[in-house]
């Protein structure tokens, strides 16, 4: 089970880039995983979750959007999206493929409440 | 009016960590360091094989192992008298990552090696996901596992560059069909190399230690060595 490490990673990179646009409140986080990103959506979620609060302040919400296995064949220079995992080219039928989006853990955006935004309540 | 603002980023989650693997890559290569990262199910021979590697191997070539465990040296103290070793230990986690890598070659004290082998945690399915700065990635399947698994576990057998077929000995005990096993994993991966292979009594040692230093002599050559996708 590597959805922590992945998570941990995830939630650092959000700190990062919010940090480098001057801080806020983070609302909501959203991710694209594909079959072969190596999680299991419900279990990254749960551990999403239980993670949140140790990076973002405000129950920040996480949104997966699953995407299929995109790949490109050498022979014919198609690409395609693979239904199954059988890595055969739908237009040739040869098998010299590579994957181009479906591999990895993806953070697709951010969406913010920018620091001048937030309400202090005094 | 609240003003929500939505910033594209579009980013690996893992981009931090690749990144730092891929300097550790290019600095091996550089030094002329073939990196080979070893996955497998637990059991399947990973310390077997390294250990009749190394011993197979000519005297001259300079080796190293960083091995990785979730409790205990034991691995470690069987491969300390046939190369310099280094025991990585996760606490628990199921997969080496990148920093312990880094840690592992400073303690192994960064010598000049022709190999430096990687020992992952015995799990196919998290270690496929973690690029440990390595050259190569080699999938062990034993005999006693089933000829059916690689297309249970695409990414570990997709991302791999050969598979090892270990414990050939025990062919004649158990229902393995070696010829089924490649085709199922060349399903995945076409252009998947296959050495199979037994350490007691040594059978097919010589093809596998010609494999690596074939691969060894492209580094030097400046062929490109990139993980698989």
């Amino acid at each position: 089970m590597h959805e922590d490490s992945l998570v941990r990673s995830l939630l650092k990179q959000v700190g990062e880039i919010v940090a480098d646009r001057g801080g806020g409140l983070v609302v909501e986080v959203c991710v694209e995983a594909g079959p072969l990103s190596g999680i299991e959506p419900s279990l990254f979620m749960e551990v999403f979750q239980r993670l949140r609060d140790e990076y973002c302040a405000g129950g920040v919400e996480l949104r997966i959007e699953t995407v299929g296995l995109s790949c490109r064949c050498r022979n014919c220079h198609v690409d395609y999206q693979l239904e199954e995992l059988s890595f055969v080219c739908p237009h040739c039928g040869g098998a010299a493929i590579e994957v181009v989006a479906g591999d990895a853990v993806i953070l697709k955006s951010i969406t913010l409440l920018p620091a001048d935004a937030v309400e202090i309540p005094s | 009016m609240t003003r929500f603002q939505v910033i594209t980023v579009g980013r690996d989650v893992q981009a931090a960590e690749r990144a730092e693997a891929e300097d550790f890559r290019r600095a091996m290569s550089e030094r002329g360091t073939l990196v080979v990262n070893v996955l497998s199910s637990p059991g399947s021979g990973k310390t077997s094989l390294l250990a009749a590697t190394v011993d197979q191997f000519p005297a001259s070539l300079r080796c190293g192992v960083l091995v990785g465990d979730i409790a205990t040296d034991r691995d470690a103290r069987r491969l300390a008298s046939h190369v310099p070793v280094v025991q990585l230990t996760t606490g628990g986690a199921c997969h080496l990552e990148f920093p312990l890598i880094a840690a592992g070659w400073r303690a192994l004290g960064e010598p000049s090696l022709d190999f430096l082998f990687l020992e992952n945690i015995g799990n196919l399915v998290c270690p496929a996901s973690h690029d440990l700065g390595e050259h190569l990635r080699i999938l062990l399947l034993s005999t006693t596992e089933g000829d059916d698994k690689p297309a249970k576990y695409p990414k570990a057998f997709r991302t791999s560059h050969a598979m090892v077929i270990s414990k050939i000995d025990l062919l004649p005990h158990v229902p393995f069909d070696v010829e089924r096993a490649i085709a199922d994993a060349r399903t995945v991966r076409e252009d998947l190399r296959a050495f199979p292979v037994s350490v007691r009594p040594p059978q097919g040692l010589d093809r596998w230690c010609a494999y690596l230093l074939e691969q060894r002599e492209r580094l030097l050559n400046g062929a490109l060595c990139r993980p698989n996708r």
